[in-house]
């Protein structure tokens, strides 16, 4: 396992170098200059041309490429040609209200995804099921800056029950910050909590017709513990694995939640950005985020085989 | 040529709060302002947009300020004098005016912040005409002009100050993790772009000018003021009628009447200065022949852009100068010689040299802008002109407007104060590829009325420059938006600014 662990850390680091040079190329190649976006339309050309030496963007692309990577292997995220802030100051402000957010949507997620998708497949063809499944199909379907201009409409505006927008540090005000992200947290969440009720459904069918179950039940096991040891235990494998991905996808997809409840995100940092180009603060949250992706999907998989004792990962693991 | 401006001898503005300029009684409280666009950084040399401003603007103070009228007002300085020759500015100082970190602000501050400007700031060439700062004594700073300039106190004391900060603290970009001003208010927590917690500075010292939206009397009545960035309308609008916010600057226009009858708020309103326009850049090919342009500026009805974007919240400009400056020109602000005609739009278009060739419409992210767009182009088609309409993201479109890279451009622009630099636009060094305008006479005229240390004199000058504009075609201004804030009945004290510019001063709130 651990043999199986260093070899994928070993093979995200080519993954990792070409995601740098790729969203380096990238935003280089994007129409506008981060400089006149800087200095507006009212400047002079010495304006601008002292805002360029300013900021090392008269450097060749190739110079500006090995000055930001050797930063980065010793910790220097850069400046923000916006802000002047250390780069890393401002994702370290913004990455813990979108983990924070993410992790609360999650939890909807799972809440209301797992046993909808459970009860939905141990009460197939019920009206219960079919219930679970129309409503599963109006979660997909409904955008999720749609759910949240409706449920801030409904339980901010109309019921007072929650605040309409911002954000409240549940480390400093936990009652405050809850209540601040719960509108942000259900919109997010329902989306995916109706894409796991499906795959819950399905994968709970597929153990429901295993043969060792109807083994487990022939033997006389009580039915309750066969619905959680033999079933539910075997069902969530692959909704562990889904519930990952599914982090990491709430990561990133929160950038819309975040401009609705006007939630100061990794999301709304980089839409900020892209929109001033300013690159060092588009590089360093893009690689961030990709190295976040493929840590948790290590870690999901290491949990895959803690899971289920079939997954070995030998050394073609 | 000589001058002297001493405190307290100011001309007071009906728009004031109070005619000696006084705040109310301090109320304490938390005053919580919503505003449109992230306030991105606490460091005045480096910003120069609205949104930052409206942040910055609450801690930082320059030697001078502006009455309602745009006119120079002590601020920091207490009164100047200027040479016979016009080359020389001397500031004295006040001696009572305290930095947020306790320290008194003295000549040499003074001298470091100007030039620390002028090598540094993102707008240095503001101050290209100085040719040094000096210090006298503690309370002295002269300032030393390559060429005579009237209008200096005004270009100090614009709504984008240039503000005096403590020797060094700006070394290294100190004020961005720590900002250090003199004004009514000191930063609390900045911990991301979009929302700012400011604190009562209890050692600031009131000026006895009267109050303008600008500057002034300042008093901070209450303890603290928290500042968010909401860029999403419809958030900003539930904000407001669940009482998030005290005050709500940029209230939609399709929501004035509904905001309106919100309990306990309501939509305050001021004639604005901000103005809608179209830029023309007279080298691109086609608007280059002086009668296409004077055929686009027929074609276009004004009056149906106003009610159809801003839905009528403002008036007609027939120059980029409002009336309310104390330089706008009567007759010549007001001229306006292509009065809207599809008809005679179409006479001037067939005797100039158009062929048909597509004409390209640039407009950048704001909403509006891109409204305007679209509807120009509807108007020009029916002059008979062939339009292709090109929406941008706000980068793309800025280096395109700076590039000059554009033939017209839906604009959106604050007043831009004092009218040397509103006028600098069109001069040959000013902004030569935006516009490709570039004329000699135009810029001796410039120089002539930039110089003058006689104020009547100088709008005259200017006023030639106005009419030279918009006889030659160059020039082409839309009309200005009505200033709506949504307002709780909580507080007191608020004044709508006309330049959309929030003061957090002079304001109480009742509990």
């Amino acid at each position: 396992m651990l043999r199986y662990a260093m070899r994928r850390i070993a093979y995200a680091i080519p993954t990792l170098i070409l995601i740098a040079i790729g969203v380096f190329f990238m935003v280089h190649l994007l129409p506008g200059d981060p400089v006149e976006a800087l200095v507006g339309s009212e400047a002079t050309q010495e304006d601008i041309e002292a805002a360029k030496e300013r900021l090392g963007l008269n450097e060749s692309l190739a110079v500006q490429f090995g000055s930001w990577v050797s930063g980065m292997f010793t910790g220097d995220m850069g400046t923000s040609y916006a802000t002047g802030r250390d780069v890393s100051i401002m994702i370290g402000g913004a990455l813990p209200i979108t983990v924070t957010l993410a992790v609360c949507a999650l939890i909807v997620c799972l809440i209301i995804g797992i046993p909808g998708g459970i009860f939905s497949a141990m009460n197939k063809g019920t009206l219960l099921d079919k219930f679970i499944l129309g409503g599963s199909l109006v979660g997909i379907s409904v955008p999720s800056f749609v759910m949240g201009v409706l449920l801030m409409l409904i339980f901010a505006v109309w019921l007072k029950w929650f605040p309409s927008s911002g954000y409240v540090d549940v480390f400093d005000d936990p009652i405050g910050g809850l209540r601040a992200l719960t509108l942000p947290a259900v919109s997010l969440g329902l989306l995916y909590a109706a894409t796991m009720a499906r795959i819950g459904r399905a994968a709970t069918l597929e153990v429901v017709s295993m043969d060792y179950v109807d083994m487990a039940r022939a033997s006389g096991i009580p039915e309750l513990r066969v619905r959680f040891r033999y079933i539910l235990k075997n069902a969530l494998i692959p909704i562990i694995t889904v519930t990952g991905v599914t982090f990491g996808g709430l990561l990133g997809g929160a950038v819309v939640t975040e401009r609705v409840f006007n939630l100061s995100g990794i999301g709304t940092l980089i839409i900020n950005s892209i929109t001033r180009r300013d690159y060092p603060v588009i590089q360093a949250a893009v690689l961030l985020c990709a190295v976040i992706y493929i840590v948790i999907n290590l870690l999901v998989d290491i949990l895959y085989a803690a899971i289920d004792p079939k997954v070995h990962y030998g050394d073609n693991g | 040529m000589a001058g002297a401006l001493a405190l307290g001898a100011v001309g007071c503005s009906s728009d004031n709060n109070g005619d000696t300029g006084n705040g109310g009684a301090a109320s304490g409280g938390t005053l919580n302002v919503r505003i449109a666009g992230a306030m991105i950084s606490t460091d005045p040399f480096a910003e120069i947009g609205t949104n930052p401003w409206m942040l910055l603007r609450q801690m930082y103070e320059g030697l001078t300020s502006l009455d309602n009228n745009f006119s120079a007002i002590p601020m920091l300085a207490e009164s100047w004098d200027v040479s016979d020759d016009g080359l020389e500015y001397t500031f004295e100082l006040r001696d009572d005016a305290v930095f947020h970190d306790g320290s008194t602000m003295d000549s040499a501050d003074v001298v470091y912040s100007l030039n620390y400007y002028r090598e540094n700031a993102t707008r240095a060439s503001q101050l290209a005409n100085i040719s040094d700062v000096t210090a006298s004594d503690d309370t002295t700073v002269v300032i030393s002009l390559k060429s005579p300039q009237g209008n200096l106190p005004e270009l100090l004391g614009q709504p984008i100050v240039i503000a005096i900060v403590p020797e060094g603290a700006a070394d290294n970009d100190g004020l961005v993790n720590d900002p250090i001003g003199t004004g009514p208010f000191k930063i609390k927590d900045f911990a991301n772009e979009n929302r700012a917690v400011l604190e009562k500075f209890d050692e600031y010292a009131p000026v006895d000018v009267p109050a303008s939206e600008f500057g002034g009397h300042k008093e901070a009545l209450v303890d603290e003021v928290v500042i968010e960035a909401v860029q999403e309308a419809q958030t900003a609008v539930a904000g407001i009628e669940t009482g998030l916010y005290d005050v709500a600057l940029n209230v939609p226009v399709q929501d004035v009447d509904r905001i309106d009858g919100f309990d306990g708020v309501s939509v305050q309103s001021a004639p604005g200065t901000n103005i809608h326009a179209m830029y023309v850049a007279t080298a691109s090919p086609v608007v280059d022949d002086p009668e296409v342009r004077k055929a686009i500026y027929t074609a276009i009805d004004r009056q149906r852009l106003l009610d159809t974007t801003v839905k009528g919240y403002g008036v007609i400009a027939n120059s980029y100068a409002p009336d309310v400056v104390s330089w706008f020109d009567e007759a010549a602000g007001n001229y306006w010689p292509y009065e809207y005609s599809v008809e005679n739009a179409i006479k001037l278009r067939e005797a100039s040299s158009y062929n048909g060739e597509p004409i390209e419409i640039i407009a950048g992210a704001p909403t509006e802008q891109g409204q305007n767009a679209t509807l120009i182009g509807q108007m020009l088609e029916e002059a008979g002109f062939t339009i292709d309409i090109q929406k941008l993201d706000h980068a793309t479109y800025q280096s395109r407007l700076n590039a000059g890279d554009f033939q017209l451009a839906s604009t959106g622009s604050p007043i831009r104060t004092p009218a040397d630099l509103l006028y600098n636009e069109w001069t040959c060094n000013g902004t030569p590829k935006r516009f490709g305008y570039c004329n000699e006479e135009y810029d001796a005229l410039y120089a002539e009325a930039v110089s003058t240390g006689d104020a009547d004199e100088r709008k005259a000058k200017f006023a030639q420059l106005e009419r030279m504009l918009k006889d030659d075609a160059v020039v082409s201004p839309w009309y200005y938006i009505d200033t709506q804030w949504a307002v709780s009945d909580k507080l007191e004290g608020v004044t709508v600014a006309k330049s959309n510019f929030f003061s957090a001063w002079n304001i109480s709130k009742k509990s």
